[in-house]
């Protein structure tokens, strides 16, 4: 019934995302690979006596979900290898899964490095550009005083500051290296003491430390966009946030648990600390005092939100 | 203060490279032949750089 529903949402609201992938055949299709490589992956992961590994709790805990995988983590269910894609989006999709079926025993073995550089690049892939701009687009994105608290190199703030010109683009980023990426790479990025206006770059590992100069900002939006997962502590997080910017509206997008899971295995293997079902992030959201205003996808292709 | 040196890079490890997925492949060799890139290629450029990927002048 939700697929259904999200099918519906895609058609209406989504029709840049559909028309990159090939349209919504196209788009299945290229989810299916997610499902087909999670499987196999699962099965490596398993052989390899490494079921503890955080991949491999993402890949169960979705697998288990969609009925692949039994209780017990054994294959119960198997997919047929689906047909290559034929839209240029959706194409790119599936040449992240091979190029992170790759690295799978690197990432098994402890190697974090070559999901790291593989989720860099994911973020200029012309799919992941297409998702996060149709979804800013269908949630009525206004762009105008952003806070994005995690910028995990600042792909986001460099095209979203190019498309929407917005008047503050404001992040933090934990380490030294990603931020003087940032500033040699786009104009207008200001680090620490932040005037109020351009992009600005705060040093730090969460939005809590610097929720007094966060709370002069006057922001209005804060972009979600596959961050819940990568935070230490979300609700904390998400408090401070709140109470630094009571007026704004949270967009939030992200794969979760009904999602598909291939994805959510790579975003694991690249650092990310936790897999959310759909229940679990409205909890999260819901905790801080925050309520839906509007619901755009339950869960395919993923989850898309705005709260206020 | 803002630093935009011209970028002038070249692959520094082939096998990280050859990792990447095939249309981020081509971008970066397409970026490579031209350094009249936009911020966002550049960003991409620079991080891959610190990753050891690629090495810049």
């Amino acid at each position: 019934m939700s697929s259904l529903l999200d099918a519906l949402s895609m058609l209406r609201r989504f029709r840049g995302y559909l028309a990159g992938a090939g349209g919504i055949s196209d788009m299945i299709n290229a989810l299916r690979w997610s499902v087909w490589y999670a499987v196999k992956w699962w099965e490596e992961a398993k052989a390899a006596g490494k079921v503890d590994a955080p991949v491999a709790r993402a890949l169960y805990r979705s697998l288990l979900h969609h009925g692949y995988v039994d209780e017990e983590g054994d294959v119960v269910k198997r997919p047929r290898t689906p047909g290559t894609p034929r839209g240029p989006y959706a194409q790119e999709w599936l040449a992240l899964h091979r190029s992170f079926d790759a690295i799978f025993r690197k990432v098994l073995e402890g190697d974090s490095e070559a999901a790291r550089i593989l989720f860099e690049a994911m973020q200029a892939q012309g799919w992941y550009k297409l998702w996060r701009d149709d979804f800013l687009k269908a949630a009525g994105f206004r762009g105008r005083r952003i806070f994005e608290p995690r910028m995990r190199g600042g792909h986001n703030a460099v095209d979203i500051y190019a498309e929407y010109a917005p008047e503050l683009y404001a992040g933090y980023e934990a380490d030294e290296a990603s931020v003087e990426a940032l500033l040699e790479a786009a104009p207008n990025v200001v680090v620490g003491d932040c005037p109020g206006s351009g992009i600005c770059v705060f040093k730090a590992a969460t939005a809590c430390e610097l929720a007094d100069s966060l709370a002069k900002l006057a922001v209005e939006e804060v972009l979600l966009f596959n961050a819940l997962q990568w935070m230490e502590d979300p609700v904390g997080e998400l408090a401070c946030i709140k109470r630094a910017a009571p007026k704004a509206v949270f967009y939030v997008g992200q794969p979760v648990v009904e999602t598909m899971p291939g994805f959510l295995a790579i975003n694991a293997a690249a650092g990310a600390l936790r897999v959310f079902s759909r229940d679990e992030v409205e909890g999260l959201l819901e905790a801080v005092g925050l309520k839906r205003r509007r619901l755009l996808l339950r869960e395919i292709p993923f989850y898309a939100s705005v709260w206020a | 203060m803002l630093n935009r040196r011209p970028l002038d890079c070249d692959i520094a490890d082939p096998e990280k490279f050859s990792a990447l997925p095939e249309d981020i492949q081509q971008k970066v060799l397409e970026a490579l032949k031209c350094p009249c890139v936009d911020a966002s290629t550049r960003l991409l450029l620079l991080r891959l750089e610190r990753m050891g990927v690629l090495k810049c002048l």
